[in-house]
Formats: structure tokens, C-alpha cells, sequence
């Protein structure tokens, strides 16, 4: 029994232990699931994600009919899911950003408008918030008597109805210029960089690049090789038809969630702000910079080292909140999962369906932001 | 010792983790009798068919079906409790044993017997769209650009739907909600210009719903009967034969002129067959229920006349006509099988 003594024995031993016990629980879940699923007649496999799915979806980005099958729905509500956290994540940033700032401002009617906000957002369940800005649409006029704030854009109780603009360019093309535009602002950006520490002065190399595209596009429309068209949007008996609209089942789920998520990143982002010295600050405004130069250049990026961490909770928490879109109307990755195990009784695979998606975006979101966190983080000498 | 604690530990785990299995071998009807009462499954509040009213009493048609299962086994309507079940959720609950019967305007399909048990049609519905008489419509046709609101998880109005858009050749739009009766809510709000959901709901959203029934209208887009069934969990068939012979003593008694006021009286003077019905001796044997299982349920819920009047019909706000719920030989679908 002496062995037994030896430390790294026993470690090796309890940690053996400890994943063969795990290891036995789920054997044992799963053997006892599948037994049950057995004796009652319920067939498991995913094969159901090739039937066609007759389930309707109100909004998809990439074509669907109720005749397309399961695996299509999903994916449109995957890309649902990911557009709406997307857009809720970079508004609720930008805001967040403003509201830690205002929070902080000296003046006292700024610092208590962004203090009403956060302690809204952060005292409001979620959901309330989301019923009570549907519950806004209800109020608003009917198509007939739609509310026109800009020429062209029309507000009634079936949301936003815009112009749209559409050009007879293939996305090639388009992809191809947004690309070769990004390189050259990067490109632009470097060499201004390298001329600034040589000679301490930097040249307005990036407006020069961007005035150039802005000229080419200008001039590539005024000679007619760019057909851009406006569509309007008109009153129908029902509708506005024509044009490009935002519904108001999505337009409430990107309010809501910015609303709350905002709140939580104002306070990150004060937390953040606060951990700066004030010293920095005063060395910066002795070294001549200007207000606005000191938050941009010193505050935020040291700022940042301290919110990362904390924002990257946040933004996994809009993924799992977009899913309370079921209690607006707005069909995404949850709520069109939800109805596919309505129609097919296929409820575990559909949760494992779920559980999976959710933790593949999630996990991928996670290592963006651990990446960015390294990144800026103090490199030590 | 650590060892003789650990091996204990997983036996334990085994144990625990094996012991549901077995609870499983135990019959539907077993679990209820030991429970003392049965599950239902109800709708999250659908007038008319499941709603629990201002004292939290389940009021409607599939309510009180349930309670006839209930009476059935227990000889009280009382021993039974419900759960409000959202769309997407109700079928789960069946599969997993949660609830011991479903009642809530579940349409009977192919797909869904194949996952649970239907055990018979309890209304025979068609689907209806309810819209404002404002909008002016005449004929389907001149639907087309209307947004509607409709139900994503139940589904069979919204194919409906897309199948007129192909037979009429207009184009609609769409608002899906999760279950009816958020769809409802958001018609009356004006979200949509129409509802689509089964007819007894839409007449009941019309009539108890909206501020003022008389601006709304109801359609129906097809004459084709929709059976809306009872399912309950696979693998009892005793407690299917209860619940299947409960609904059909619920039209033998309409068809007899058995009442909850008269059935008492009617089973000392009826004829041979309803006085047999009503409680002769060894007449509950073949289901192991109670001789007087048929009587306490027309005595405590009264026959499909009643219970259809007193919810949809005449005593209600809907005051929705019998139509193909009527009896067969009143031009309906209902009918009992013989009791021989």
C-alpha cells in the first residue's frame, strides 16, 4: 500500500476517478433515455431535417418556401439570430460607450439622464421591456393615415417602410470595390503612420484615399456606368408595397434588446473609465492634448483592458437574450427550432440542435473576444 | 475503504440513474389511480374550448372532456387538474408522460399519431379567417396584400394559406407568433389586417375578445371537416379504451335524450340498453371502472348537447351552430359506436 502515499499517484487516481464517475452518470442518461425512448415507440435521428418543413417564416435573408426542408429553416433562423445580435452588439457598444462617458460628464443633467437609463435597463426584466415597445405599435397610425417623418419614409402599425436602392451590379463586382477600398485605407493609414514617426507630422493621406473613391463613384454614376435605382414605397389597399421595410416584430427586438444591453455596457464601460488614473489624464492634457484626443488615445484604449473581459459576457448574453424574440413575433434560430419540434416530436434531437448551435456561437464570439482581449492587453517588459 | 466508499457511491448513481426506467413499466391508469387525480393538458386560453375563468375554474368543451375521463376513473369531475400548455410544448408533455391526456384543439394528423396516441375527435373544426369589415373584402381575391397573423407551431391554417395563394394566385404576408393566442392579440392591436386560426377560436376570439364583435367578420376558406382530438401517451391501452369510451358516452347520451337532469330517473325507467348503460351490475367490469361510470359522467357534465351549448352554443357568447358537431342524423359527424 505504499504507492498509495505517493502524491502523484493519488492525484492521477482521484482524477481517474472523477472522469470515469462523470463519464458513468452520462452513459447512464443516455442508456436510460434511449431505453425509454424505446418502450414508448419514439424513433430518434435527424433525418427529419430533410423533410420539407411547411412551417411559414415572416422574414428570411436567404430564399425560403414552407416547401424548402427543416435543415433550410434552421439555417434561416441561424442567420436571423446571428444579424440580430450582430446589429444589437455594435449599437449597444457605440451607445454603451456614450452612456459610460455621460455617466461620468460634470453636468449634472447629462450624468442623470444616462443614470434613469442604466438603472432602467439593469431593474427591467428583459421581456417587459420587449412587450412594452411592441406594445408602442399599437399605437401608432394605420397604413392610410402612415406617419411621414422624411420624405419617403413611411411609420404605421406595419413598422418602417423605406426607400430602397438597388443598382444591376452583380456582388462581385461590389464585393471586389468594398475590398480593394479596405486595402487602400489600411495601406493609407500605414504609410501616413511611417511618414508621422519620421517627420512628426502626419499627412492626410486616408481623407485623400476616401475623397478619391467618393470621386470615382460620383463620376462613374454622372457617366452613367453605375445603374443606381430608388425605389419608393407606395400605399397599397393593405400595404406599402415597393421600397425596402423594417417589420415591427424586428424593429422591437433591436430596440428592446439595445435598450437593455446598452445599460449593462454604460456601467462596464464607467467601470472601465474609472480604472484610468487621473494622473494619465493630467499628463496628457500637460503634454498638450486636447480633451477629446485624451479619451481617444489614452482613456479608452486603457479602459478597454479592464472592459473586455466583462463585455464579452455581455455579448453572449444578446445572443441567449435574442431568443425571448418569441414573445414579439420575430422568428429566429429559437423560436423556428421551437415550431420545427412542434410539427415533428423530435424533441431531444431538436434541443441537442439547439444546445449545439448556441454553444457554436457563443464559443465563437468567446475566442474573437479572447483574441482582442490578448491583444490589447498591457504587454509586460 | 476510500475504494469500498466510491464503489458504493456508483452503485448508488446506477440505482438512481436505472430507477426511472423501471417507474416507466407502470400503466397510465396505475399512475393516475395512485395520484388521485388525472392531468390535463389545456391551452394557454382559447374561450369556449380551454380557459380558466376569473376563479381559476377551467371553463370550455376540452375541459370538460377531460373531466369525463376524470368522472370515468374517479366518479368525480373534480379529481383533475390542468396544465396550460403553449403550442410548441403540448406534444412533449404527452410524449414524456407530464400530462396523462390532451385536450386542446390539437388537430389529428398523421405525423403526430405516429408520436403520441389520438384517441378520438372531439370537435370537427375548420379553419376561419376574421377580419374587419372596414377592409371591404368580398371574395378571397381580394385578400391579396393583406398581412396576416398567424400561428407558427400548430401550422394547419397557415398551410391552408399557402395553398389559396396558389389556387387564387395573390400574394400574402405574414406575422407568425409562437401560439394563437398572441397572434389573436396582435390582430385586435391592428398588427394584421386578418386572423387565421381553427373556426370555434376565431368565433370565440370575435365574440369575447374583441371590444366590438360587430366590426369583425368571419370566412371560412373551406368546408372540409379539421378533426380536433384527444391524445393521450402510447403504450396503455386501457386508458385508451377509457378515454376513447367517455368521449362516445357523451354523444349515446345525446343521442338517447340521456341529461344531466334526467339520466338518475333514466336509469330505473329507461329501456333495457340505457338502464344497462346507466350502471347494471358488471356493466364497468371490461374497463375496471365503476358500474355507474357513464351515469356519473352525464350526471355531473350532462351529454355533447350540453356540454356544447353551455360552451359554444346557445348559453355562450359565441352561440356557434352545432354544423358538422351535430349528431348524424341531425346532417352531422358525431356518433357512437354501438355499446353491445
Amino acid at each position: 500500500m505504499k504507492f498509495l502515499r505517493d502524491r502523484r499517484v493519488r492525484n492521477w487516481t482521484i482524477q481517474f476517478l472523477v472522469i470515469a464517475g462523470m463519464a458513468a452518470v452520462f452513459a447512464v442518461i443516455a442508456v436510460t433515455t434511449v431505453t425509454n425512448l424505446r418502450l414508448r415507440g419514439i424513433p430518434l435521428g435527424f433525418e427529419f431535417l430533410s423533410m420539407p418543413s411547411g412551417m411559414p417564416i415572416a422574414e428570411a435573408l436567404i430564399s425560403y418556401t414552407p416547401a424548402s426542408p427543416y435543415s433550410r429553416a434552421i439555417l434561416v433562423g441561424v442567420l436571423n439570430t446571428v444579424v440580430v445580435s450582430a446589429i444589437v452588439i455594435v449599437a449597444s457598444s457605440v451607445l454603451g460607450l456614450f452612456l459610460g462617458i455621460m455617466r461620468l460628464s460634470g453636468n449634472p443633467a447629462i450624468a442623470g439622464i444616462a443614470r434613469v437609463w442604466v438603472e432602467i435597463a439593469r431593474n427591467t426584466p428583459l421581456i417587459v421591456i420587449l412587450l412594452f415597445v411592441y406594445g408602442l405599435w399599437s399605437v401608432m397610425p394605420g397604413v392610410a393615415g402612415a406617419f411621414e417623418p422624411v420624405p419617403g419614409v413611411f411609420v404605421s402599425q406595419r413598422g418602417v417602410a423605406l426607400p430602397a436602392i438597388s443598382a444591376d451590379i452583380g456582388v462581385a463586382p461590389i464585393a471586389g470595390a468594398v475590398f480593394a477600398l479596405l486595402a487602400a485605407l489600411i495601406g493609407a493609414s500605414r504609410i501616413a503612420w511611417t511618414i508621422q514617426m519620421r517627420t512628426g507630422k502626419r499627412p492626410p493621406l486616408v481623407a485623400g484615399v476616401s475623397m478619391l473613391a467618393f470621386g470615382l463613384a460620383i463620376g462613374a454614376y454622372a457617366f452613367g456606368w453605375l445603374d443606381i435605382r430608388v425605389e419608393w414605397p407606395a400605399k397599397r389597399r393593405f400595404n406599402f408595397a415597393g421600397g425596402s421595410e423594417i417589420s415591427p416584430e424586428f424593429a422591437t427586438l433591436i430596440v428592446g434588446l439595445v435598450i437593455y444591453t446598452t445599460g449593462f455596457i454604460g456601467e462596464i464601460a464607467r467601470s472601465g473609465i474609472l480604472t484610468v488614473k487621473k494622473g494619465y489624464s493630467e499628463a496628457a492634457a500637460s503634454l498638450g492634448m486636447r480633451r477629446g484626443q485624451t479619451l481617444r488615445l489614452i482613456v479608452v484604449p486603457l479602459a478597454l483592458r479592464v472592459a473586455v473581459p466583462p463585455l464579452n459576457s455581455q455579448y453572449i448574453n444578446v445572443v441567449k437574450n435574442s431568443t425571448l424574440a418569441i414573445a414579439v413575433g420575430y422568428q429566429e434560430f429559437f423560436t423556428i427550432a421551437g415550431t420545427m419540434i412542434n410539427r415533428t416530436s423530435h424533441a431531444i434531437e431538436g434541443i441537442v440542435l439547439i444546445l449545439a448551435t448556441y454553444l457554436a456561437v457563443n464559443l465563437a464570439l468567446s475566442a474573437a473576444m479572447n483574441w482582442y482581449n490578448r491583444r490589447i492587453a498591457l504587454v509586460e517588459r | 475503504m476510500m475504494k469500498g466508499l466510491t464503489m458504493a457511491a456508483f452503485a448508488a448513481l446506477l440505482a438512481g440513474g436505472l430507477a426511472p426506467a423501471a417507474a416507466q413499466a407502470q400503466s397510465v391508469v396505475e399512475k393516475i389511480r395512485q395520484r388521485g387525480y388525472v392531468q390535463c393538458g389545456a391551452s394557454t386560453g382559447v374561450p369556449g374550448l380551454s380557459r380558466a375563468d376569473e376563479r381559476g375554474v377551467w371553463r370550455g368543451i376540452d375541459s370538460d372532456i377531460c373531466r369525463a375521463a376524470a368522472v370515468a376513473v374517479f366518479g368525480d369531475k373534480e379529481k383533475i387538474r390542468f396544465t396550460p400548455l403553449l403550442t410548441a410544448a403540448r406534444l412533449p408533455a404527452i410524449q414524456t408522460g407530464e400530462i396523462d391526456i390532451l385536450s386542446r384543439t390539437t388537430t389529428w394528423t398523421y405525423t403526430r399519431d405516429a408520436a403520441v396516441r389520438f384517441v378520438a375527435a372531439t370537435i370537427y373544426d375548420g379553419d376561419a379567417i376574421l377580419f374587419r369589415k372596414s377592409l371591404n373584402v368580398k371574395t378571397m381575391r381580394d385578400f391579396d396584400g393583406a398581412t396576416f397573423c398567424v400561428t407558427g407551431g400548430g401550422g394547419l391554417p397557415a398551410q391552408k394559406l399557402t395553398a389559396l395563394e396558389a389556387a387564387t394566385k395573390i400574394t400574402l404576408r405574414r406575422v407568425v407568433f409562437e401560439n394563437p393566442t398572441q397572434a389573436r392579440d396582435a390582430y385586435m392591436a391592428g398588427r394584421c389586417d386578418a386572423y387565421i386560426t381553427d373556426g370555434t377560436a376565431a368565433a370565440g376570439a370575435r365574440a369575447t375578445i374583441a371590444t366590438n364583435p360587430a366590426e369583425h367578420e368571419l370566412t371560412s376558406i373551406d368546408n372540409r371537416p379539421e378533426p380536433l382530438g384527444v391524445a393521450i401517451p402510447r403504450g396503455d391501452d386501457r386508458w385508451f379504451d377509457i378515454v376513447r369510451w367517455s368521449i362516445f358516452a357523451l354523444y349515446w347520451a345525446e343521442e338517447n335524450g340521456v341529461t344531466a337532469a334526467n339520466a338518475a330517473e333514466m336509469a330505473k325507467s329507461g329501456n333495457a340498453e340505457v338502464r344497462r348503460i346507466l350502471g347494471a351490475e358488471g356493466f364497468g367490469r371490461p374497463l375496471g371502472l365503476d358500474d355507474k361510470w357513464v351515469l356519473n359522467i352525464i350526471t355531473q357534465l350532462g351529454n355533447y348537447a350540453e356540454i356544447w351549448d353551455r360552451n359554444l352554443g346557445e348559453g355562450s357568447p359565441m352561440r356557434l351552430e352545432r354544423g358538422k358537431n351535430a349528431l348524424w342524423r341531425d346532417g352531422g359527424l358525431m356518433f357512437s359506436p354501438p355499446w353491445d
